[in-house]
């Protein structure tokens, strides 16, 4: 069921259009697809891979997640003043950033699954109110603890030639993967995907399945904001605000369809990839802005009419 | 989820506690916003709103705290009952904030804009009510009203300037710009491109958007680096210290730094942070609120003329970096390290509390000098 | 159709409440009620949102959604701005419904989900606005303005009164019937003949018309354009919607339930601003709204059922 033709497929697709990308990429521009050319954009793309995690298991069983922003921002905050930049403390505040993430997460998934409110709305409604509390209980990040850096070892993510941030994005990989394909679990959020009324029928805990979904994506979203801080070694107003349609295009280039119950964290890495490499390819032929926002979005069209399309109606 | 469902008791209940939660935290918040706004106004007390758009990053909330802060400082405290609003980056919020200030009655408004052209309506209409309207930083175009602003062509001059001088007129540049589409990012690439192309020693080898965000310019700056030749200068809009932390972490030799007044940027330009980074910085100084807050006052009450300031940018340069004064090793990197003036001929002098907490300095009167 | 009308209720009802809140802080805190100036100028504002929102939800109806109409309005509004003409304004509607049918080609003849289309598009369009109008500026010729959007007379009534009777003459025609069938369940209504590829595209073009005319308010009222005016709409048309109870699974809800539920959450904005509210924590306040109203809408339309 879980590696069903279609599916597979469009890993495969979604893997080719990265190909694609990075070798138009080094033929136009000679050294785009060198090995450190490859690594700063691998570095850039797990961010997105990350956010892209939780977006991905909401979108499998037809949710969004519109809260990603400011969940990650706000568990960026909770890490650095929860840590003070102390090794000691580092492990605390890392469950209490991803405790955060949880937390809202929970309520959006109980709002979906057992308030009945749309994604769209409980998420964006979500992503307001953490914001307000973000900026209010952090007085707009200027509280006495706010000035404190990451603690070491998660800035040592970043160094080294191969940084171990990329190993922590095949953990997440190899977590996805296990999760979906190997694992009951799994199993049901397809099933539930698919046709929830179905699954219900089957026995499958719909609501229970959905309300740990979302929890996930707001776990993951706070990885992608401890990850960021690692990596820029402080929070900042906005850190994730570059993410909201970002996370969406990725799982979509990834090859998983916006209506459930297809797709693979396999492409969604591949997408993560894809988006950065346009990006980053468009701003080294000194693209100017407006046509680096119209090319991008030709691209995904592209990609979309390549392999996002959905069944014809008879 | 596209599951039938029906809402039951328990759906009902959480709507009761949830609005009920609702209500009490509007209760419990209502005054605390705005502390200078409550109580009578006394006769002879001014009134002078703060109309800001955006508050997700720092730069506004410390350009909002300096306000406040100066509210609560005489001359202030005592002449002018100050309120704050923001409406976030929607032209709409920020013209209804505003019609309701004009239907207040305030004396005087001070902007800073979601959109420098999208309030011109609404400024007329303050305008044509006798209202004083001063904007600053992102300015309303409307000429009804006055504005306090920096020379935004000459931030892009000035910093490109020095670093052709620091490079002898020779050398690889890259400039990371700022948001597209505003009317500062687009001075400030005119005036540092004339002065690029001016000097055919200078080879710009790569332009792409950081933002105006630390975390947006270090993923773009490790991006392009790889696929960069070796670059000797680094022109930044915005989002300085990000852009350096990109270059340290991948072991390239430092550029010289032409950048923005982040305090992370004039971390590594003291040496506070490692590499030390030899640059200028050159800020959009917050307390442009609180000479916007003086100039309208001082309209109001007849003491100057109606007309619009131009201040000169507070410069710092790695030569002359003094903990306390123009870098702050406690506060965070991306706070803007210029929310005061310094120097014998300064035009104010606030005090670090004033920015982090918008509390007022111990027992100082806050004397602005309105340069003419 | 019955269903319809309880969940256009839910926004007339969520429209009530926030006008009887307006008009309690904004006495409490002014000691008089609004005088016409306030009106004038909710109205006006209200305006560029209000189309946009009745273009949303006809999309929303047939069970999509329109992400675009950030890009429309920043397009049109750079147009509109930096031609400053009035048969450029003519022009601009004509490109705003181009763009929209262009969304429509796609979603229904190239069978890509809405969201991801209108994703795309959305990139598409906001490059093109900032081609046209890299700064801000432009103008609006004068007549226009005062047409369109007077500061001193209740011209936007007019304009809002055949916004809400082109949508009454809309729902009871054939097109209108079939927006809804499609929504409602698209098999279904092939399956009867309705040819609903053709009503998707009509729906998005006429999307991307409201998001022009939109466009051509918002310079009216600002006299200028910005190449990133339309972004804060794709959210706030959204919320709209939703707190004019037309449903995201399509079919069930009415255009001019959004038309309320944009009016309510400008209404919103004034209410935060008379209470006084912490500016930190505004944000925090406008996402509760927007769960807090939708709960009570989904509550009430259970409770109506039951009884």
């Amino acid at each position: 069921m879980t590696l069903d033709s279609p599916g597979a497929r469009r890993v495969l697709y979604a893997l080719a259009g990265t190909v694609a990308v990075l070798v138009v990429g080094a033929i136009l521009h000679p050294g785009f697809a060198s090995w450190s050319s490859l690594r700063g954009m691998l570095v850039v793309a797990s961010f997105t891979g990350f956010v892209a995690a939780g977006q991905m298991l909401v979108v499998l069983v037809g949710g969004i997640d519109l809260s990603i922003p400011w969940v990650l921002n706000g568990a960026a905050i909770v890490l650095t003043t929860a840590s003070l930049g102390q090794t000691s403390r580092a492990p605390v505040a890392i469950l209490l950033a991803l405790g955060v993430g949880a937390l809202v997460g929970l309520g959006n998934g109980l709002g979906v699954a057992w308030l009945g409110v749309p994604a769209v709305v409980m998420t964006l409604g979500m992503n307001g109110v953490m914001q307000g509390l973000t900026l209010g209980l952090s007085k707009g990040l200027t509280c006495a603890s706010c000035g404190s850096y990451a603690p070491s070892p998660l800035r040592s993510l970043f160094s080294g030639a191969l940084p171990a941030q990329l190993f922590l994005w095949v953990g997440v990989g190899l977590f996805m993967t296990v999760l979906l394909t190997l694992t009951t679990f799994g199993r049901r959020v397809y099933a539930v995907g698919v046709n929830p009324t179905a699954a219900f029928l089957s026995g499958v805990g719909v609501r229970g399945v959905t309300v740990a979904l979302y929890t996930l994506s707001g776990v993951f979203a706070a990885l992608a904001g401890i990850a960021l801080v690692a990596y820029g070694g402080q929070p900042s107003l906005g850190l994730g605000d570059p993410y909201l349609f970002e996370s969406i295009a990725a799982v979509v280039v990834g090859g998983v369809s916006i209506l459930g119950g297809r797709g693979h964290y396999l492409g969604v890495i591949a997408g993560s990839l894809t988006l950065v490499a346009v990006t980053t390819f468009l701003a080294a032929q000194r693209v100017p802005e407006y046509g680096r926002l119209v090319i991008y979005g030709l691209v995904i069209l592209a990609i979309l009419f390549a392999y996002g399309r959905e069944k014809a109606h008879d | 989820m596209n599951l039938p469902r029906h809402p039951g008791r328990a759906a009902r209940a959480a709507v009761a506690v949830v609005a009920a939660t609702l209500l009490l935290i509007v209760a419990a918040c209502s005054d605390a916003g705005s502390p200078a706004s409550t109580g009578d106004a006394k006769a002879g007390k001014i009134k002078i709103a703060l109309s800001n758009s955006f508050i997700g990053n720092q730069w506004r909330v410390e350009m909002e705290n300096v306000y406040k802060a100066a509210c609560a400082m005489p001359p202030y405290v005592d002449e002018v009952e100050c309120s704050v609003f923001n409406a976030g980056n929607d032209v709409s919020t920020q013209s209804r904030q505003i019609s309701n200030l004009i239907s207040q009655g305030v004396d005087a408004i001070v902007i800073n804009a979601a959109s420098t052209s999208g309030l011109n309506g609404v400024v007329q209409q303050a305008c044509d009510r006798g209202i004083v309207v001063v904007s600053f930083d992102n300015t309303v175009d409307n000429k009804c009203g006055l504005t306090v602003n920096t020379d935004q062509i000459k931030f892009g001059q000035q910093l490109a300037q020095f670093i052709v001088d620091e490079l002898g007129g020779q050398g690889n540049v890259v400039m990371v710009t700022g948001v597209a589409g505003t009317g500062a990012d687009n001075d400030r690439n005119k005036g540092a491109k004339d002065v690029f192309a001016a000097n055919p020693g200078i080879k710009v080898v790569a332009t792409y958007t950081g933002m105006w965000d630390s975390a947006t310019a270090q993923r773009n700056t490790s991006a392009q680096l790889p696929n960069l030749p070796k670059v000797d200068g680094v022109w930044v809009s915005g989002g300085t210290d990000g852009v350096i932390k990109a270059f340290a972490a991948a072991n390239r030799p430092m550029p010289v730094v032409g950048g923005e007044a982040e305090n992370g940027f004039r971390k590594f330009m003291a040496g506070l942070l490692t590499p030390k980074v030899k640059g200028m910085s050159i800020g959009q100084p917050p307390f442009l609120s609180v000479i916007s807050l003086e100039l309208a006052r001082a309209v109001v009450k007849g003491e100057h003329p109606k007309e619009s300031i131009t201040i000169p940018f507070p410069v710092a340069t790695s030569d002359n970096m003094v903990p306390g004064e123009t870098v702050f090793p406690d506060l965070p990197d991306s706070f803007f390290a210029d929310f005061t003036d310094s120097g014998p001929n300064a035009i104010l002098v606030l005090c670090q509390e004033a920015a982090t907490d918008g509390t007022p300095c111990p027992g100082k009167t806050l004397d602005v000098k309105l340069p003419s | 159709m019955r269903d319809a009308l309880r969940r256009v209720s839910l926004g007339y009802l969520v429209l009530a409440a926030t006008a009887v809140a307006y008009l309690v802080v904004y006495t409490s805190r002014l000691g008089r009620f609004p005088t016409s100036f306030d009106y004038l100028s909710i109205l006006n504002t209200t305006l560029p949102l209000v189309f946009v929102a009745i273009g949303q939800s006809l999309v929303v109806l047939t069970g999509g959604i329109d992400l675009s109409v950030g890009g429309v309005v920043s397009l049109c509004v750079a147009v509109t701005a930096a031609t400053a003409s009035i048969p450029w304004i003519f022009a601009v509607l004509a490109l705003g419904t181009a763009c929209g049918a262009l969304n429509g080609l796609v979603v229904a003849y190239g069978r890509i989900a809405p969201i991801l289309t209108t994703l795309a598009t959305l990139s598409i369009f906001s490059g093109l606005a900032l081609r046209v109008l890299p700064a801000p500026g432009g103008s609006i010729p004068y007549p226009v303005r005062q047409v369109l959007t007077n500061p001193a007379a209740p011209t936007g009534l007019i304009w809002l009164g055949l916004a809400v009777a082109g949508w009454l003459v809309l729902r009871r025609t054939r097109f209108g019937m079939r927006v809804y069938a499609v929504g409602s369940d698209e098999s279904s209504a092939r399956a009867v003949g309705v040819p609903a590829a053709a009503v998707k595209l009509k729906v998005y073009a006429l999307s991307g018309l409201c998001g022009a005319l939109a466009a051509v308010f918002y310079v009216s009222t600002t006299t200028a354009g910005d190449a990133n005016a339309g972004t804060p709409f794709i959210l706030t048309s959204i919320a709209s919607v939703v707190v004019g109870g037309v449903a995201f699974s399509g079919g069930r809800g009415s255009a001019l339930g959004a038309v309320a539920g944009a009016v309510a959450l400008t209404l919103v904005i004034d209410i935060l601003f008379f209470a006084g509210i912490d500016p930190l924590y505004q944000s925090l306040f406008q996402g509760l709204f927007l769960v807090v109203a939708v709960l009570l809408g989904t509550v009430f339309v259970r409770r109506r059922r039951l009884s």
